[in-house]
């Protein structure tokens, strides 16, 4: 963040913990600093065909595996933090710590955030050649968009790239 | 990096306008759709896997439609 931005976001967080603190999320993040002049993002192709790719899974449900810290689904400004999901650990031991959508179908079944199981089977179909491990996971509520560029972007990018994948799907939350 | 999302949320997808993105018609938090419907979700996540190979303009979207199964 530069200065001009610190001082940006910690103006709108003073004006905006009361909304906050009191969940009228709506209301609070009417006028959230945001980034500006963002350009539509070119499609970067595939380098072979997709039945030869590894696909890294991304998702922004806040999700953590066993003997992984809590994501801090409570904090009002959000959690800058990833997670790196081994993606052989079964679904039935993680949990979703996002707490600003409805969490009962994906308690239900993780897949409908988190589709591993899916993406496994179109890697045993030939659909794609396999599942890059470890898969992201990341909170989607957040009220900083600097630290998110700035911290979370690049630790997923990192993440991604060190999975040796091809492509990344992203499921955001 | 190639990417894709499947997403719910078209507001703030336009605001970050990602290279290639599947909406699906789902309420928040059911992205690939019905809990333990694994059709539906192998299908979904199928077009929304094509769009890396067909998509080349910057933030193509498609909605997704059940007959997008069937291709």
């Amino acid at each position: 963040m530069t200065p001009h931005e610190q001082q940006v976001y910690q103006a709108w967080l003073t004006r905006s913990r009361p909304l906050l603190e009191a969940k009228q999320w709506s209301e609070a993040m009417r006028d959230v600093p945001r980034l500006l002049d963002l350009e539509p993002a070119a499609p970067q192709p595939l380098a072979r065909p997709l039945s030869k790719s590894t696909v890294a899974l991304v998702t922004s449900a806040g999700i953590t595996q066993p003997g992984q810290p809590p994501v801090d689904g409570e904090n009002i400004e959000g959690d800058y933090t990833i997670r790196l999901l081994d993606i052989d650990t079964p679904v039935s031991e993680l949990r979703i710590w996002h707490t600003h959508f409805a969490i009962t179908a994906a308690e239900q079944d993780i897949n409908v955030v988190y589709p591993i199981d899916r993406l496994n089977e179109l890697a045993a179909d030939g659909t794609i050649a396999r599942v890059a491990t470890p898969a992201v996971s990341f909170m989607g509520y957040f009220t900083n968009v600097f630290r998110m560029r700035d911290e979370v972007a690049p630790a997923i990018v990192a993440a991604v790239r060190e999975s040796a994948a091809d492509a990344a799907l992203l499921v955001p939350v | 990096m190639p990417t894709v999302e499947i997403a719910t949320n078209r507001g703030p997808t336009s605001l970050v306008m990602p290279p290639r993105v599947l909406f699906t018609p789902h309420e928040r938090g059911k992205n690939l759709g019905t809990p333990g419907a694994t059709d539906l979700q192998r299908a979904i996540l199928r077009a929304a896997l094509r769009l890396l190979e067909t998509a080349h303009e910057p933030f193509t979207t498609q909605d997704w439609e059940p007959e997008l199964a069937l291709t």
